[in-house]
């Protein structure tokens, strides 16, 4: 049975280019970038060059990255770093129902500590719109943080725009985006983005390193302090291996970008349409949206239950919204969207990555139209 | 301690010494105490009631003791010093057992000899006065208590040598695995039937486990769970440990079409004993075991046991019946399965689960009720679909 890895939103297989790049790093430029002998100026120059490469394709200064250990830590890094250095300004930080736990867990410890936060509402399809963002900004407003696309939906969220008219409102309001779902996938415009999360590991990359791209004259109080590496703002011996590996995997996502991005939409259009051709399907689809993410609800069948079926068919897919034995663990975007809870609790997400080809996603249908008879006479059983 | 006088002492349960069987529950026993602490048979010998084991070389010793602590059978052991019969050897040696004891701090000691070697020129008495004194000599702060001492020593006067210790740890207790006879458990993943597993072996029972899996209604990571805890539940058995994974999903499908819905959950455990009922009479299991306790919950009643084992002809062993579940927890903190009971996963097991079971099932009504299916049919399948894993104490070989 061949494997079909379909939950690219979780975490995406290492490109081959990339781990032979990684493999010079672990065995031969190991030296520390901050030793003074030659060993350690050649791994540092290896850095500097693997930092001009993102720099350059990304458009923005060197001096504006800096490496992260993931998504997780960027995000934690520009909330709290920009709160904590620009707190005399305001107390007030605007944000989304839909962001990731990575953004607002962070923003729940802030509260505790005296911020206030606003969390503004996405609309049935699962965009925010800008009207509302910046409708929620205030006088005491320091920080706006938007997610660029949402991992549960695809949702591309017009950041660029909120951020200009974020400041047309404010002009000292910071905006911060989660791009972890984005980089490297669709063109990022960094133009009023003030600090922008990504993360190797969505794009073929390795795990345990990632970015924040940091504006010019944002100051961040350091989250981790030490021996002053990333110009002071993130102590620790920088992870060369995997810089070097993130820099690569941006590289090839960025050369594929426009071609896969066409492919990725007729894959996408004519998987949504067969899908409704299944029967009693919800697809939820955005406005705008990446064609990497399908969320769609199999009502009555529990999400859970279809990953195993198709798990069983050697398909991987995530649940949308999972249930686990401790309990429901909902969906805060979903919810936040307002769909009911029985369809949410069926949803399960389909995530590509430019690797994956129509056949493949024929062949999805195809599984699912020989599953769905049975697993929906079971289930219909049980809920009626 | 040189290593090469290093010896582990062990004890088990007079009452097996008695009767015909000795002999063979002893080499059980041996078997199983090399098996669990992984060493050679010929390292585990038994003379007089004692069982002794060399320590392997480049054995840790209290690596090997770790072990102990699961073989069943073993009442006490102790990591014994062996001494020549002269009384300056094994003075000497319960002095320094002694003075490292007041280290540890205990202020107060007794000598205990035993002398099975009654060709010993000295009585026990003499040799507990004479020792006792030395110990006095050289730790002049310790006090003498023989009816509640902190530190014992114990002296035990053999055929061709002495052996000196000071610390029995508790074993165990009950009777050799494989001793009293083959069960077959029903594992769920919970966190009872571990519990229900370690108390059969306890009593000398071997134990293999079933465990029903309902693809894709039940999936990798619960299959995986139970894996884990068949793996963990195997340190204990000394032989190999067979996991049975069956196919339920098809007689869950049945089930759910033809047997009203407050009975499903008594259904499936009926058609559970029956896939068991035969796994049973093919490999020689002389009974079905679970992990109920009463009325812990719906399907644990009394009307519901009595409906589950009229399933089949077998006898069913509940070693939990009588306990709490706080416990069972207790219990399952102490072997080490209550972790991987509690892992969360995402489980749609409750799908089948109606929402209020009944406490009382009545035999005839599920009867008929399962009478509209082909019941041998499905038993027939899920026995067609059910694959075998061995457990050795360590790591599972596929």
């Amino acid at each position: 049975m061949r494997e079909l890895y379909l939950d690219n939103n979780a975490t995406t297989r290492p490109d081959p280019a990339v781990i032979q790049e990684m493999e010079l790093y672990f065995r031969d430029i190991y030296a520390n970038p901050s030793s003074v002998h030659r060993a350690g100026v050649e791994a540092d120059r290896a850095l500097r060059r693997a930092r001009e490469r993102i720099a350059r394709l990304a458009g923005v200064a060197e001096s504006s990255i800096v490496f992260t250990s993931g998504g997780t830590e960027s995000n934690n890094m520009a909330l709290k770093g920009i709160a904590q250095a620009y707190r005399q300004r305001g107390k007030h930080i605007v944000t989304t129902e839909i962001e990731h736990p990575a953004v607002l867990e962070p923003l729940t410890q802030l509260e505790q500590r005296g911020f206030e936060v606003t969390r503004v509402n996405p609309r049935a399809d699962g965009m925010v719109t800008t009207e509302n963002v910046v409708e929620a900004i205030r006088e005491d407003t320091i920080l706006v943080s938007v997610m660029h696309v949402n991992n549960e939906t695809g949702a591309i969220l017009p950041v660029s725009e909120m951020a200009r008219r974020a400041k047309e409102k404010r002009p000292h309001v910071l905006f911060h985006s989660d791009g972890v779902q984005a980089f490297g996938k669709i063109p990022v415009q960094l133009i009023n983005i003030d600090s922008y999360s990504a993360s190797a590991h969505k794009l073929h990359g390795p795990r345990g390193v990632g970015l924040l791209f940091l504006s010019p004259g944002t100051t961040i109080t350091p989250l981790l302090a030490g021996g002053g590496h990333e110009n002071g703002r993130r102590s620790g011996t920088e992870n060369l291996p995997a810089i070097a590996g993130f820099a690569r995997a941006y590289e090839l996502a960025v050369q594929a970008q426009e071609a896969s991005l066409r492919t990725l939409s007729s894959i996408h259009d004519s998987f949504v349409a067969g899908l409704r051709t299944l029967g009693d399907v919800t697809v939820i689809t955005p406005e705008d949206t990446l064609p990497t993410t399908i969320n769609a609800s199999f009502y009555p069948i529990p999400g859970e239950v279809m990953v195993n079926a198709l798990s069983e068919e050697g398909i991987y897919v995530s649940t949308g919204a999972a249930c686990s034995n401790r309990g429901k663990k909902k969906s805060h975007v979903l919810e936040a969207m307002g769909i009911a809870p029985h369809i949410a609790d069926s949803s399960i997400r389909f995530s590509l990555s430019r690797h994956t080809s129509s056949q493949e996603m024929e062949r999805v249908l195809e599984t699912l139209a020989k599953l769905l008879p049975r697993l929906r006479t079971v289930a219909q059983r049980m809920v009626s | 301690m040189k290593h090469d006088n290093v010896l582990i002492v062990a004890a088990y349960d007079e009452i097996a010494l008695k009767g015909r069987k000795r002999r063979w529950f002893a080499g059980l026993l041996l078997d199983n105490i090399a098996a669990i602490c992984k060493v050679p048979r010929e390292s585990v010998r038994e003379e007089w009631g004692r069982v002794y084991m060399s320590v392997p070389p480049g054995r840790d010793v209290e690596d090997v003791c770790g072990s102990m602590q699961r073989v069943f059978g073993l009442t006490w052991f102790a990591i014994a010093t062996a001494c020549s019969l002269e009384i300056d050897a094994f003075r000497a040696e319960a002095v320094t057992q002694a003075r490292a004891r007041y280290a540890e701090g205990a202020r107060t000691f007794a000598i205990q000899t035993m002398r099975p070697n009654k060709k010993f020129p000295l009585s026990s008495k003499h040799v507990e006065i004479d020792v006792g004194d030395a110990v006095l000599k050289e730790t002049p702060e310790y006090t003498v208590n023989l009816s509640a001492p902190e530190a014992t020593i114990y002296i035990e006067l053999r055929h061709t040598q002495s052996l000196v210790y000071s610390k029995r740890r508790r074993g165990p207790g009950g009777l050799p695995v494989g001793s009293t006879g083959k069960a077959l458990l029903l594992l769920s993943g919970g966190i009872d039937s571990p519990v229900a597993g370690w108390y059969l072996q306890k009593r000398g029972l071997k134990v293999d486990l079933l465990y029903f899996h309902s693809p894709p209604y039940t999936g990798a990571q619960a299959r995986e769970k139970v894996i884990d805890l068949a793996r963990q539940l195997s340190t204990w058995s000394g032989r190999t440990m067979k996991l049975y994974v069956s196919r339920f999903t098809e007689i869950q499908e049945r089930v759910a079409e033809h047997v009203g819905r407050t009975n499903w959950t008594v259904s499936h455990r009926r058609f559970m004993h029956m896939i068991a009922h035969h796994i049973l009479t093919q490999n020689g299991y002389n009974a079905i075991a679970t992990g109920d306790c009463i009325g812990q919950v719906a399907s644990q009643t009394l009307a519901n046991m009595n409906a589950i084992d009229a399933a089949t002809p077998d006898l069913v062993l509940r070693p939990l019946v009588g306990m709490d579940k706080s416990e069972i927890i207790r219990h399952a903190r102490e072997i080490g399965t209550y972790d991987i009971s509690v892992r969360p996963f995402e489980d749609c097991c409750v799908l089948f689960a109606p929402r209020h079971p009944t406490t009382y099932g009545r035999v005839h009504v599920i009867e008929r009720q399962e009478s509209t299916l082909d019941r041998d049919g499905l038993i027939t399948d899920a026995l067609a679909h059910t694959e075998e894993l061995h457990f050795t104490g360590t790591e599972n070989s596929l």
